[in-house]
């Protein structure tokens, strides 16, 4: 019985012991280095230059924000040959462990996506500590240029500058949050392409734009870096980049965006500017939302797909203008019409713009293609990817106009 | 076996449930999946058909034999050598798939959480609870693996519903994914999803009720199905490219994609501890079962001692796989066609002559 005891009592204190002892192999916030973004551009000697934007921690107690990360981050970049080396490098470097769990943006250079991500993002994706609701950024200037210009003014946790950042396509509709997961997604995909959030540094100097737009197009014209806007803030994710299949093809600019969201059924809202059919030189501001999701139906007419797509919208009219009375049903039918209409010319423009000019189905039409076929071999042989490029657009937009929001008439 | 602690109809059930839930975690689904690419939905539903016909078929020959397993059904119709012969095969059997559940499991751990822990203390962290709970008894095993299997239910159950918004549900087209051939005909060998049927032979002895075998039998194989068609349906139509590609755990992919609003993010590691309990129970299950196999060919009188021998077996033929490679191979190929041939071939035919044997034995005494 007194030996049963002991041997309890041991149990107890060689299992107590292990509370009061150090962890193996710990790994704590002295040790890492947490990296906020990641940006890859090509290199000048070596094939990559990748660069990370790391969280400088402060102490909490002196923050008061209740984060223990303080306002500034810093850059560190590398020449190397891959992802893995360059990381090596760096956690040489910093004597840090380079730690990407709290990464929430990977941003590739423009001219490195014209020659292909794959081998990027399958490194990535493939990284346990690399979330998949990370965002994609194609950057119009270098990768690292970006991640240096990072300086938010209205959030002081850069970690979070770039979750809220992003978020901003929920209201604005001028570019998507695309995550890690959806652009691998998009790149192993057969019936659609994938794109990302298109990012620039807006440094003024296109203020002065030149643009040869009606008013009522200025807005939704602009791409990531060219908005008119002097800000202390100098990045801007306004658009989209293309792709076919791992390769950059083209640019969206925000109004495009802002149709591929009605068709894909991921607009939320937006504030846009159509011409008013009461004055020429004059635009109505609609808050669009969407009552129900669009529907879209493809058709193959001689190995020739033809694409319908209806919209739904609904606009509430945020401008007044003088003399114009928004309670009367005739005046918001005829505004109901010229909404129609521009949107109508909007979407088919972007809907052409992608097949013509850039043959990338980043609006995922082939899943309504997809059933027609038996066997894998019958969908992979019809190649709609290639095909997609041969498509016509039939485009219907219904839209529901309300009258202004305090006032109908001024 | 009168001796033997008895379990009810729901610890059996969920015994059986906890198997194929184990086995949909570690990439089961994945399997199938990579055999018939879109229309792996079509195909687990072709084989559960076939499954619940199966198990109909079993349990009508499993009736002239009450409070019979599958070893005392073989001693009688191929005396002590055939009985020795089974008994042996589900031995391996079990300490295969044991090794490689724990095996695949723990390193799957080392890669997420604990990347410079020695795997050995990984496995240890396993089988050492897995000997303390296997002397337990069968009834506390069941007891608990009850309310594991509940959690473990609810916890997949969540997986489903909070990944659904991801959901495209075209991507189940082409509805013959890689052809007629390897949906329906090549196809029927995904039939060894159903490995949990390995388990059913040898419950009934454990039963308070033999009766209810068939009741615990077709529950536990509907209940199988459906959780099997809803992980390969989810991971169709959220990943465009599971198809193609071979993941380490499937399931946990779908984890890391669930958010519950904007606040809570990287849930993963929840359903990873669940998962770690189903594992331990899973172990727990299958070494009582082999040391009571073990018990009925050498007549020994306390199994219990044989437990440490056991995951000893375990744990060294754990650390004999060299890499997830050798692992995968083992599980698509060497463990899918052992499982068929033993479970349900093998023990078929045994179930079938030995009914022909019980009849004849009838006629002749009539």
């Amino acid at each position: 019985m007194q030996i049963k005891k002991f041997i309890s009592l041991l149990i107890i204190i060689i299992l107590c012991s292990f509370s009061l002892s150090g962890c193996y192999s710990a790994q704590g916030l002295e040790t890492l280095a947490y990296a906020v973004a990641i940006g890859i551009d090509k290199g000048k000697n070596d094939k990559l230059n990748l660069s990370f934007q790391f969280a400088i921690l402060g102490d909490s107690s002196s923050s008061g924000s209740g984060s223990s990360q303080s306002q500034e981050s810093t850059v560190t970049s590398v020449e190397c040959s891959s992802i893995d080396s360059g990381i090596n490098l760096v956690d040489n470097y910093i004597s840090k462990k380079v730690n990407l769990s709290h990464c929430k943006a990977i941003i590739i250079s423009e001219e490195l996506a014209y020659e292909g991500v794959s081998e990027y993002i399958f490194t990535l994706v493939n990284d346990l500590e690399m979330r998949p609701d990370c965002n994609v950024i194609i950057s119009r200037c270098k990768a690292s240029e970006y991640l240096e210009n990072s300086k938010p003014t209205l959030e002081s946790v850069s970690a979070r500058y770039y979750e809220l950042t992003l978020n901003s396509s929920e209201y604005t509709g001028f570019t998507e949050d695309i995550t890690l997961s959806d652009f691998y997604s998009d790149m192993l995909s057969t019936t659609t392409q994938p794109h990302a959030i298109l990012g620039g540094i807006n440094d003024g100097s296109e203020t002065e734009s030149t643009y040869n737009t009606p008013p009522y197009d200025t807005e939704g014209s602009y791409k990531a870096g060219e908005t008119p806007i002097e800000s202390k803030t100098v990045l801007e994710n306004m658009g989209l980049a293309v792709f076919y299949h791992d390769k950059l093809v083209g640019e969206l600019t925000g109004m495009e965006a802002l149709c591929h969201l009605l068709i894909v059924n991921k607009f939320q809202s937006a504030t846009i500017s159509v011409p008013s059919p009461f004055n020429s030189n004059s635009t109505i501001n609609l808050y669009l939302t969407t009552p129900k999701e669009s529907k879209s139906s493809v058709e193959i007419i001689n190995g020739t797909p033809y694409i319908k797509c209806n919209v739904y919208v609904t606009g509430n009219i945020t401008s007044l203008d003088e003399n114009l009375d928004y309670s009367n049903e005739e005046n918001l039918k005829l505004i109901e019409k010229y909404t129609n209409s521009y949107l109508e010319h909007n979407i088919s423009s972007y809907l052409y713009k992608t097949a013509k000019e850039y043959n990338s189905d980043i609006s995922n039409f082939g899943r309504h293609v997809i059933g027609n076929y038996l066997t894998w071999d019958d969908w992979i042989s019809s190649d709609w990817l290639y095909n997609y490029q041969n498509s016509f657009f039939s485009v219907n937009v219904n839209s529901n106009i309300r009258s202004g929001e305090l006032s109908t008439k001024s | 076996m009168n001796n033997i602690q008895k379990i009810g109809k729901f610890e059996a059930i969920s015994i059986v449930v906890m198997v194929t839930i184990t086995q949909i975690i570690l990439n089961l689904p994945n399997s199938i999946i990579i055999n018939t690419g879109s229309s792996s939905w079509l195909n687990v539903l072709y084989v559960s058909i076939i499954a619940i016909l199966f198990c109909f078929l079993i349990c009508k020959l499993f009736n002239p034999f009450s409070n019979s397993d599958i070893i005392d059904i073989s001693e009688f119709l191929g005396g002590k050598i055939l009985k020795f012969t089974i008994s042996i095969l589900y031995i391996l059997f079990f300490i295969f798939i044991s090794s490689i559940v724990v095996r695949y499991f723990s390193s799957s751990l080392k890669l997420i959480y604990f990347e410079n822990s020695p795997l050995v203390f990984i496995l240890l962290l396993f089988l050492v609870p897995v000997i303390i709970v296997a002397r337990v008894g069968i009834k506390s095993i069941a007891k608990v693996n009850l309310i594991i299997t509940i959690i473990l239910s609810i916890s997949l159950l969540i997986i489903l519903v909070f990944t659904s918004v991801n959901f495209v549900p075209q991507q189940i087209y082409p509805i013959l994914g890689f052809g007629i051939n390897k949906t329906f005909i090549s196809g029927i060998s995904n039939i060894f999803a159903f490995s949990s049927f390995s388990y059913l032979y040898f419950l009934i002895p454990y039963l308070k009720n033999p009766d209810e075998f068939k009741k615990i039998a077709i529950s536990s194989t509907v209940i199988s199905s459906i959780y099997l068609f809803l992980s390969v349906v989810c991971l169709i139509m959220v990943f465009p490219f599971i198809s193609f590609t071979e993941e380490m755990l499937s399931v946990y992919l779908l984890t890391r994609i669930i958010e519950f609003g904007k606040f809570f993010q990287r849930v993963d590691a929840l359903f990873i501890f669940i998962w770690i309990l189903s594992t331990l129970s899973f172990l727990a299950f299958t070494t009582h079962l082999i040391g009571n196999i073990f018990k009925k060919i050498t007549k020994i009188e306390d199994e219990k001692e044989l437990i440490y021998v056991i995951t000893n077996f375990i744990f060294a033929l754990a650390l004999i796989y060299n890499n997830i490679a050798i692992l995968k191979y083992l599980q698509n190929y060497i463990l899918k066609y052992f499982t068929i041939i033993l479970v349900f071939i093998i023990s078929l035919l045994i179930l079938i002559f030995a009914n022909l044997k019980l009849k004849r034995r009838h006629f002749n005494a009539n």
